[in-house]
């Protein structure tokens, strides 16, 4: 069964991205959620989500960290992460391309790219 | 002067003697007064005050010449006195000079030959005492002025906040001032006629020995205080003009002012971290609001809307309101995340704040690029985009998502504003820039508003009822991209035809 994770401190945004995803759940995926870097980690290794929506500024562990952790440490090939990044045109792209992130989104989002994204990663 | 202009004030008891010496002072060309002892002599003088030299016999009655002379010595009275005397009258003659007389003359018969020349040279010799005594009080008025200047300069050089250290030509400390002294813990007796290399460390000494190398210029570099701190330098040569020799440019040493800018920095950081955390809160609510938002509407539509009765006329009505208010949050909502993009960009391009990632660039795949992102604009209002680029346009250097802003920005205007036809991108070289133009025939701007579109928040023309408003900071932000680059934008156009809105790059 297809797990995709939700890490984002914002309970609102974790919300937003539960209900967004909602129709796939109905279609057999499974949705995990953390709300800080570290335990996004923990989750990440334990779990092993085929993908993962990952929030970049958060406290303890930021998302940049955790998709260098994931991708270049661990070297966990599978994951596909997304990162959700409120900064607009402030974003960094040459840290999330060192971190090693697939794709990055700007808040606020679209819903339906949020979906779309998921069904083309889980081939859905 | 001419002879012609001193007046000679003679004075004998003999006539004859004054009658000769006179007739040959007149042929002489002077002009001559005569008085016949001391007494009268010395009232001649002082109620004639052109007289220039007294010419005086020293045996007369009532008052004689040497008693003139300790007259006008002792009312200092200041003219040049020759003395005429008889051939034994040596000691008389050398008491005269010896209290005040300059010269003197013997009623010989060479008298007429010698007088001229005395009288010539004592003049001359009154001339220079003049000049001298001019020179010395310009020298003091002068010596005054400088004393002013250097205590000035002095008092401003101990107050200024930033240090300052002067060598001369050999590298050696000539001054410092309070500040440098503060900055660098350095007493004075450890650093005057020191050489610099030795009291100055790393990024001072670099600078310094620039400075020595090359005559032009200011070198500046940045570096940390030995008490903590951040601090500008900057170094330059001391050069003088030479007004005594033929050197055009004298290198007479360097100096070395510091600043402190912990400070500036400390509110650049301040400022950075401020944009950062705006961006961040602002667009996190913002988030929630319109993605809850659209998940509401789609449940709306897909679920409820339709087990609703469609032939309950009140509950239709309803049910087109709340789809049209949800419609309203959504584009305020989006227009809202537009804006505080904008807010933000222009802030930072304002503050010098922004990073350009410059890399070189196709215009034709930027236009392209261009073209697709906006290509759904188009498709909605049914208008045709054409392009028509100038073949073998060289890359240019710079940051291309800045670049593809401008482009999007006019483009999307363009659409904004026209109802049916078409919008053109054209790019053309024109001399050393590229000319990139967005043509449209749409309702055009106003004359007195092609200046006006380009200032924050204005908008102008009509908008169209269901149009999202734009931010009023889209052509601003246009403009301050161009400009970074060296260009030039402006708009053409004529109302009810169109406009066409340019923009230049400088070609490498």
């Amino acid at each position: 069964m297809a797990k995709i994770l939700i890490v984002d401190d914002e309970p609102h945004i974790r919300l937003l991205l539960e209900q967004t995803l909602e129709e796939l759940e109905d279609e057999g995926v499974e949705l995990i959620m953390a709300e800080n870097g570290e335990e996004a980690l923990e989750l990440i290794k334990a779990e092993k989500p085929r993908l993962v929506f990952l929030d970049i500024m958060m406290p303890k562990m930021n998302g940049f960290d955790v998709c260098h952790a994931v991708k270049k440490e661990l070297d966990m090939k599978d994951v596909y992460v997304v990162m959700l990044t409120a900064k607009g045109q402030e974003f960094d792209k040459q840290k999330g391309n060192e971190a090693g992130a697939d794709v990055y989104v700007t808040k606020p989002f679209n819903p339906d790219e949020i979906v779309g994204k998921a069904r083309e990663v889980l081939g859905m | 002067m001419k002879n012609g202009e001193y007046k000679i004030l003679l004075v004998d008891d003999d006539p004859f003697v004054r009658e000769l010496l006179e007739s040959v002072l007149v042929d002489g060309g002077y002009m001559v007064t005569t008085a016949e002892n001391g007494k009268a002599a010395l009232e001649a003088f002082v109620s004639d005050p052109s007289i220039n030299l007294i010419l005086t016999d020293m045996n007369m009655p009532e008052m004689n010449g040497q008693q003139l002379i300790n007259e006008l010595q002792e009312n200092i009275l200041d003219v040049p006195i020759i003395v005429l005397s008889g051939n034994k009258e040596i000691d008389v003659v050398m008491t005269a000079l010896n209290s005040g007389a300059e010269d003197y003359l013997i009623k010989d018969e060479f008298i007429q030959d010698t007088i001229d020349i005395k009288i010539k040279k004592t003049l001359e010799k009154k001339a220079l005492k003049n000049r001298n005594l001019q020179l010395i009080a310009d020298l003091s008025i002068k010596t005054n002025e400088l004393e002013n200047a250097l205590s000035s300069m002095t008092a401003i050089i101990n107050n200024m906040p930033d240090g300052l250290l002067v060598t001369n030509a050999e590298g050696l400390v000539t001054l410092t001032n309070p500040a440098i002294k503060a900055m660098f813990n350095l007493r004075d007796r450890d650093i005057i006629d020191k050489s610099y290399s030795k009291i100055l460390k790393g990024t001072l000494i670099e600078l310094m020995e620039k400075t020595g190398a090359q005559r032009d210029g200011l070198f500046t570099s940045d570096m940390d205080l030995p008490g903590g701190g951040i601090a500008r330098a900057s170094a330059t040569a001391i050069g003088k003009k030479s007004s005594f020799r033929d050197i055009d440019y004298e290198y007479i040493g360097s100096l070395v002012i510091v600043r402190d800018i912990t400070m500036e920095k400390e509110v650049d950081r301040m400022k950075n971290d401020f944009i950062s955390i705006v961006s961040h809160e602002l667009r996190t609510p913002l988030t929630s609001i319109i993605g809850f938002t659209k998940l509401i509407r789609k449940k709306l539509e897909d679920v409820l809307f339709p087990a609703i009765d469609r032939t309950d006329g009140k509950a239709q009505k309803s049910i087109d309101q709340v789809s049209g208010n949800l419609g309203i949050i959504i584009s305020e909502g989006e227009r809202l995340a537009a804006l505080i993009n904008d807010v933000l960009d222009i802030a930072k391009m304002e503050a010098g704040k922004v990073e350009w990632k410059d890399e070189s660039l196709s215009l034709k795949q930027l236009i392209e690029r261009a073209a697709d992102a906006s290509a759904s604009l188009f498709q909605e209002r049914k208008l045709l985009l054409l392009r028509d680029i100038e073949e073998g346009l060289p890359d240019i250097k710079a940051d291309g998502d800045r670049l593809l802003q401008v482009l999007l920005n006019l483009l999307s205007n363009a659409v904004k504003f026209t109802e049916k036809g078409q919008v053109t991108c054209r790019a053309v070289r024109t001399g050393d820039v590229v000319t990139i133009s967005v043509e449209d025939n749409g309702i055009g701007i106003a004359k007195g508003d092609l200046l006006l579109v380009f200032e924050r928040f204005k908008q102008v023309g009509d908008i169209h009822t269901d149009r999202p408003k734009g931010t009023g900071l889209g052509l601003p932000i246009c403009k301050q991209i161009v400009e970074h680059y060296g260009g030039r934008i402006w708009a053409e156009s004529e109302p009810g035809q169109g406009s066409v809105f340019f923009f230049t790059l400088p070609l490498p």
